[in-house]
């Protein structure tokens, strides 16, 4: 071989061991990035995961504190139409036009009493927001357990030190749900 | 209107839901209410005490609603016990499997005071209509 066909060779080579040294150093960067990641990972899940559980904590307080103050003005519900009652035996007594006249106010309080009284009981049952807010956050603490187990299997093929492995739920498949309308048909369908 | 006086085991795990349910109950005149928060603790409270009725939820730890259904009607003493399910859980294949393991009725939540009332009142009318 010529000298000159040598130089080119040799000058390909130093080119190419250029390429794959620069290749090899950004792959260590990109490594060490990763473990970065990995590492901060596998710390801030499970503070994620406490977060949140403390979250349903909260709104389970707020929910009851909230149920307490309207069981309270159920009960002043209960005591207003035993007096209603009272009033409506009373007004019947008196004499003629007066007695028909307080008789209509009564009745338009009762209206306003009946209806207060649903939406007291309406705000209750709206209240179930709690639970099932509850149980879609549990659905996170548990996609949160997947993806710190699936980091901590990652720090362990980098032989990372982690910290302690968390509740490692299995994952939940997804499913539709339905509404009330039709679970009812499909009730009827299996002779539920 | 049925027995007001039945005994009736309310069974979730989350504490606002059974204290919603409950006040539905008595909304709808049934006050003899006792609760469990998961299905073992009722189970317990089944066998130890008369139920007429249990309403139970789905998603609770240690023992989920299903596995207390089962139980339910695999015991000897409890299988007669009417189980209303009521959950979150409206999927169609949970329904399927809550119907093959003898639920009674299923109600989703959210629901209302009317909707609770008329799934009791359709669960007892059947037990009614049904030959002992």
């Amino acid at each position: 071989m010529e000298a000159r066909n040598w130089n080119d060779v040799m000058s390909k080579i130093k080119e190419e061991l250029s390429n794959l040294a620069q290749f090899v150093d950004k792959t260590r960067r990109g490594i060490d990035t990763l473990e970065t990641t990995v590492k901060a990972g596998t710390e801030r899940f499970p503070e994620a995961s406490n977060q949140i559980a403390a979250v349903t904590g909260d709104l389970e307080n707020a929910a009851n504190n909230i149920m307490s103050i309207l069981e309270g003005l159920m009960t002043e519900q209960d005591r207003m139409h035993a007096v209603l009652e009272s009033v409506t035996q009373w007004a019947g007594s008196l004499p003629g036009g007066d007695s028909a006249k307080g008789l209509g106010f009564i009745k338009e309080l009762g209206a306003i009493h009946e209806k207060t009284k649903t939406e007291l009981m309406d705000i209750f049952t709206n209240m179930s927001f709690h639970d099932l807010s509850g149980q879609k956050l549990r659905k996170v603490i548990s996609s949160l357990a997947v993806v710190e187990s699936k980091l901590l299997e990652m720090a362990l093929s980098f032989g990372l030190e982690t910290p302690g492995k968390g509740n490692g739920a299995s994952e939940a498949p997804p499913e539709k749900p339905m509404n009330q309308d039709v679970v009812d048909r499909l009730l009827k369908e299996l002779g539920a | 209107m049925y027995d007001q006086n039945m005994k009736i085991l309310v069974v979730d795990d989350f504490s606002t839901m059974r204290r919603i349910i409950k006040n539905i109950l008595k909304e709808i005149g049934y006050t003899n209410v006792d609760e469990a928060d998961d299905g073992s603790t009722a189970l317990e409270k089944l066998k130890s005490a008369k139920f007429d009725f249990v309403v139970t939820d789905w998603n609770m730890p240690n023992m989920p609603g299903i596995e207390l259904l089962k139980a339910i009607r695999q015991d000897p003493e409890l299988k007669e016990t009417p189980v209303l399910m009521v959950t979150a859980e409206a999927a169609k294949e949970n329904v399927v499997t809550a119907v093959a393991a003898g639920v009674n009725n299923y109600i989703v939540k959210p629901f209302t005071a009317a909707a609770l009332k008329e799934r009791i009142d359709l669960i007892l009318e059947k037990l009614k209509a049904t030959p002992q």
